[in-house]
């Protein structure tokens, strides 16, 4: 089933020059696998800055999803003036359902929101596990320890590459928030701070082996 | 160890560095960067 839903954003702004001019970005969200979404499912449209990744997002638009199922379709509308020229940007979808994050693009998708090249269609993965509602899912959830923690995860690809053969790099985070593992050679040690689906490692420490 | 073992270890701590946020996909974690970027993929 095809279903559009638009989003809207009439971006705040301290001041707003009087030559700035209304933008829509128009575009569409999808993914590939055979999944139907839960009626609580919402999107969230971030555009970003990649020139400066550490700033806020200049636009972020969340919008339930209803009944709707890829392709969703979308529309960003702000002011030219939040855009500076000089820089280069990109989209960000995510689909989550009460929280927990399902569907986003492992890379930003890039383009220039002032023309964007059309059709603008993000292909997001899958990131997290779709539940079938339950007669028990009324009830009072018990909190739970987040999933990454208390596991060795192992490395497999490091910025888009596989990690060379014969190396393990690894990762574990205990209850206690000390995170540590090995990086190939060497030991490393780190404090982490969770907070939901934000992820923060402090001062990384290593031995010195090699 | 070679340079290129070198090269990765420090590759990996630096993209330590800079994970922002994570995701567990059954037994996959994805880290990514505060660009959405997925910088670190593991699996257990």
């Amino acid at each position: 089933m095809r279903s559009l839903f638009a989003v809207a954003l009439a971006a705040v702004l301290t001041v707003t020059p009087a030559f700035a001019a209304k933008i829509d970005l128009p575009g569409q969200v999808t993914y590939r696998e055979r999944i139907a979404l839960p009626d609580l499912a919402t999107l969230e449209i971030q555009l970003v800055d990649q020139t400066l990744p550490s700033l806020p997002p200049r636009l972020d638009v969340k919008a339930p999803i209803g009944h709707g199922q890829v392709p969703l379709s979308f529309n960003l509308n702000f002011d030219d003036a939040i855009i500076i020229p000089e820089h280069t940007y990109a989209l960000i979808a995510s689909i989550s359902v009460e929280g927990g994050l399902l569907f986003r693009n492992f890379e930003p998708y890039a383009l220039n929101p002032l023309a964007p090249a059309q059709p603008v269609m993000i292909v997001t993965n899958l990131v997290g596990q779709v539940v079938a509602p339950s007669a028990s899912s009324a009830e009072p959830s018990t909190p739970q320890s987040p999933a990454i923690l208390d596991s060795v995860w192992t490395l497999t690809t490091l910025e888009g590459a596989p990690v060379l053969p014969r190396t393990k790099l690894s990762l574990t985070i205990g209850a206690d928030m000390r995170a540590g593992g090995s990086g190939g050679c060497n030991s490393w040690f780190a404090q982490a701070e969770i907070q939901g689906e934000t992820l923060r490692l402090g001062s990384i420490t290593a031995t010195l082996k090699g | 160890m070679t340079q290129s073992v070198n090269l990765q270890e420090g590759a990996f701590r630096e993209a330590l560095g800079a994970v922002a946020t994570w995701s567990v996909a059954g037994d996959q974690l994805t880290l990514f960067g505060a660009d959405g970027k997925a910088l670190l993929v593991f699996t257990r």
